[in-house]
């Protein structure tokens, strides 16, 4: 059996999409790279990063595939009826090609970064790319049963990809988003609950699509049967779509982050394995403080927190640092966190901010504290949120 | 001639040159669809807008895959006129239909066509080579693929500029065109002189 599956599979052509997955796996990595190494939650969606193409590369060798099959049709057409699965065969193939070769592609990035990486591993995240390749290869494996020409494979990878495009990032994003964050994913990881709705969102596409393919022949014999199948299937993928949407917007939730933290007035928090980081810093960030506090309309928080990618309640001032920033950078920093609504400022106020920290970093001290920094002043005012 | 072949029991449909139709209407949709196409267009995976219409022009390559397809010769060789007439005649018919429609996207929206004509060109030999080597199939989703890598990763998201290997992406060069040309004139005569591999 094993022997049949292996020369159907390289008979099929199937193959050669292992060689296309890897190729569109690497550069993805390549981009991503600088999150790798800090846990598990990050490396997982580094190493997922590439699923969202390889759906629509699934759907469009399906597709491609399929239609190569279908043209021996008319030749084969005598012979004993198959089994009514026999038309799911290339859209199979080309999921295990796919598939396949990502996991394998996974299981690499996770060996090569077992040492460095810390924190829980979960399996959930692997759930929901390897469901969205399956789907995404039995929806081109049905495409290519219902329109026989060999424009259609791209035509199905150009709507996915613009389907793709106008989806992302909005209150439909997680039906298509799964995987891919070049971000350090700290104290956070994948909702389980939105992992589960994907999972089961793209599993409902695939029986469709299914369904559809095996259902083909009825477009000829039962024809009304057909028309009243069509709508129960859409109903069906609707209500998991709604159930994806009804999770949340967004695909991650806060962990318990140990929190640990340094100085006394100010004071500098940030999750406990960047304790060792922060000690080396401290003196340039309380340095950094200091200048920033220079400036009585600044009201300079006490307390800074290390920034998650998710506000965390209570953290009223959330800063970045890394050993790399320069006293400029530590500054803007400090000044960025004094103010929640930073990530909304437009261009002048984020230049009028590093003009601001650029100023604050150059200047002395004691001549900051002792001219009232008037102009300072006046920048910290259009700075407010 | 028709009525020959379809006494033993093959369709009109799929002699190579019915497959034409298909590919004009393709490039007619890719027109309208660089008419409609927004002038900066989001990339996947980065913060980068890029302008679509050149990598647009490079799809008509992937629907040339079913003119391609080596079952047709069983078909046609049995018909009066050369076999290699009717690849070369099909192949300059996708080519010059291909060429008029990217000159006449880049007339409406005042666009230089050169480094659409050099991509076209080059993905049409590449579907051309992997066409007659392997497979139709295999040729169409590795040059769709192709298309795609160039499209997504083919920025560099700091610098604005195409690496090196993102042929579509790059400044427009008529030397490249010049040997784009040349190679896809090369490939359409060799193929159709001696066939499909397989």
């Amino acid at each position: 059996m094993t022997r049949v599956l292996l020369r159907l599979f390289l008979r099929s052509r199937a193959v050669y999409l292992v060689a296309l997955t890897l190729g569109l796996e690497i550069p993805t990595y390549l981009e991503s790279r600088n999150a790798l190494g800090h846990n598990w939650a990050s490396t997982l969606e580094v190493a997922n990063g590439s699923a969202v193409i390889l759906v629509i590369l699934g759907a469009v060798g399906a597709c491609a595939l399929t239609i190569s099959w279908r043209r021996h049709s008319l030749a084969t057409a005598g012979l004993p009826r198959r089994a009514m699965l026999y038309p799911l065969l290339p859209g199979l193939l080309v999921a295990g090609a796919v598939l396949g070769a990502h996991l394998v592609w996974v299981a690499f990035v996770m060996l090569a970064q077992a040492a460095s990486t810390t924190g829980p591993f979960e399996w959930l995240p692997l759930a929901p790319p390897a469901a969205a390749i399956v789907a995404g290869s039995l929806i081109g494996n049905a495409t290519g049963q219902y329109v026989r020409s060999w424009i259609a494979p791209p035509l199905l990878g150009l709507a996915l990809y613009i389907a793709l495009i106008n989806l992302s990032g909005g209150t439909y994003g997680n039906l298509i988003t799964v995987g891919g964050i070049d971000a350090a994913l700290d104290g956070i990881h994948l909702d389980p609950q939105v992992a589960l709705a994907q999972t089961m969102w793209f599993a409902t596409v695939a029986a469709t699509a299914t369904l559809l393919t095996v259902l083909r022949p009825l477009v000829d014999t039962a024809r009304l049967l057909f028309v009243m199948a069509v709508p129960a299937l859409a109903l069906l993928t609707a209500a998991s779509a709604l159930a994806v949407v009804d999770a949340g917007v967004g695909r991650f939730v806060l962990t318990d982050v140990n929190w640990t933290c340094l100085g006394d007035q100010p004071t500098f928090c940030v999750p406990a394995h960047e304790t060792a980081t922060l000690q080396g810093e401290l003196p340039r960030l309380v340095e950094a403080h200091n200048r920033w506090d220079a400036i009585p309309a600044a009201q300079a928080p006490d307390t800074y927190w290390g920034r998650l990618d998710l506000p965390v309640p209570g953290h009223q001032a959330e800063f970045t640092f890394n050993p790399s920033m320069t006293d400029h950078e530590l500054v803007r920093a400090l000044i960025e966190a004094t103010y929640p609504c930073s990530m909304e400022w437009t261009y002048e106020q984020y230049m009028t901010s590093d003009a601001l920290a650029e100023a604050l970093t150059t200047q002395p001290l004691a001549d900051t504290a002792a001219t009232g920094a008037t102009t300072e002043r006046a920048d910290v005012g259009s700075l407010r949120c | 001639m028709l009525t020959r072949i379809s006494s033993v029991g093959y369709r009109a449909h799929d002699l190579r040159a019915r497959r034409v139709p298909g590919f004009i209407g393709g490039c007619l949709l890719i027109l309208a669809l660089t008419l409609t196409a927004p002038p900066r267009a989001p990339v996947l995976f980065q913060d980068i807008t890029a302008d679509p219409w050149r990598t647009l022009w490079a799809l008509p390559a992937c629907f040339v895959a079913g003119c391609l397809d080596p079952s047709h010769d069983y078909m046609e060789q049995a018909l009066p006129r050369p076999l290699w007439t009717r690849r070369a005649t099909t192949l300059a018919v996708c080519v010059t239909v291909a060429t008029m429609t990217v000159l006449v996207s880049a007339a409406l929206l005042r666009k230089e066509a050169t480094g659409a004509l050099t991509g076209l060109f080059l993905m049409i030999a590449m579907c051309l080579l992997l066409a007659t080597q392997l497979s139709p199939a295999v040729a169409g989703v590795t040059v769709f693929t192709f298309i795609l890598a160039n499209w997504i990763f083919g920025l560099d998201e700091i610098t604005l500029q195409a690496h090196p290997w993102a042929l579509l992406m790059s400044q427009a060069n008529p030397a490249l065109l010049m040997a784009a040309s040349a190679i896809l004139l090369v490939g359409t005569a060799v193929w159709s002189h001696r066939g499909s591999a397989r």
